[in-house]
């Protein structure tokens, strides 16, 4: 596999970017092939209300964001700076501040130009999502693993 | 009831606009962490945020910008500030969906942003939020999004 290890990105995201660990998201190490799993813990200091309820909606955004970073990452054959063109999340239900928030990312298309990404976030162990988000990267090289002949877009 | 106009201040209490803006930012946890404040730019179009640049905001290191989640959560704290404040809310507003663009690298330095209101309706209000550095007309990023409003009870 030459794809970027996911140890090499849970070292990213936990030792050398400062806003993922100041808010403690954490890489799963067993995250399926061509899948990130990320978890942030359940604190006081991410409630979006005094009483300490729910989550701020933009903590679920931005775990969103650095595991569609991440799964886009995932995908290059070598690191390649990429830019985000845009990220989409829907609140599906409350995010309570009593169960650690899981997401899941992955990529589901991939071209010459254009990283296109989507990610789950769940509340705990609980099967239905709390918040969907998809997203598009910009690459910035080519360094395509796979279908290499297809039309850029 | 006529709450429901742009620029009518809270009809409520007789809090200005920017005495509630400061009380809601006072009580959601995550924008004290952050550090967001009220900027002294706030104007008759409405109230403007700033986000102190501070290196735990960064996101990639080599560029010394900010994370693109730290960006996304201040623009969601102006837009819940600002529908609080502007439409008399008697609730913190809730996200349904929020979608943002980013346009431009954020560096190292303080954010603002302004939020406006594209409809409200009884139930819903469809607002973009807009957040720049230097120059309020070059934004680094612009987001839209649906707010629940108007609601009295949280079910």
């Amino acid at each position: 596999m030459n794809e970027l290890s996911i140890e090499n990105l849970a070292r990213i995201i936990e030792q050398h970017m400062p806003h993922t660990m100041d808010v403690g998201m954490k890489v799963d190490l067993d995250s399926p092939p061509g899948k990130i799993r990320m978890r942030i813990a359940a604190q006081p200091m991410l409630a979006a209300d005094p009483d300490e309820r729910f989550f701020f909606p933009g903590i679920l955004f931005s775990l969103a964001d650095t595991a569609c970073g991440l799964a886009a990452g995932r995908q290059l054959e070598r690191p390649e700076p990429m830019s985000t063109l845009d990220l989409r999340i829907d609140y599906l239900a409350p995010a309570l501040l009593k169960h650690d928030l899981l997401a899941e990312a992955e990529c589901y298309r991939m071209t010459r130009s254009v990283v296109f990404v989507r990610c789950e976030l769940h509340s705990g162990q609980r099967k239905r999502p709390v918040a969907t988000a998809t997203g598009a990267f910009m690459r910035t090289y080519y360094s395509l693993k796979r279908n290499a002949n297809e039309p850029s877009i | 009831m006529s709450r429901r106009s742009e620029g009518v201040p809270a009809s409520a209490n007789t809090q200005t606009i920017v005495e509630r803006a400061a009380l809601l930012l006072s009580r959601m946890p995550y924008a004290q962490q952050m550090g967001v404040c009220l900027d002294e730019h706030a104007d008759d179009r409405g109230i403007v945020l700033r986000l102190p640049f501070q290196q735990r905001l960064v996101g990639n290191t080599h560029l010394s910008s900010i994370h693109g989640g730290v960006i996304g959560s201040f623009m969601q704290i102006t837009a819940l500030v600002a529908a609080f404040a502007q439409l008399g809310e008697q609730r913190p507003p809730r996200f349904i969906n929020f979608s943002i663009d980013y346009l431009s690298h954020a560096g190292p330095k303080d954010l603002h942003a302004r939020c406006s209101f594209q409809r409200v309706g009884r139930r819903v209000a469809a607002v973009s939020v807009s957040c720049w550095q230097a120059d309020e007309s070059a934004p680094v990023t612009v987001a839209r999004a649906h707010l629940f409003v108007g609601e009295t009870t949280r079910t």
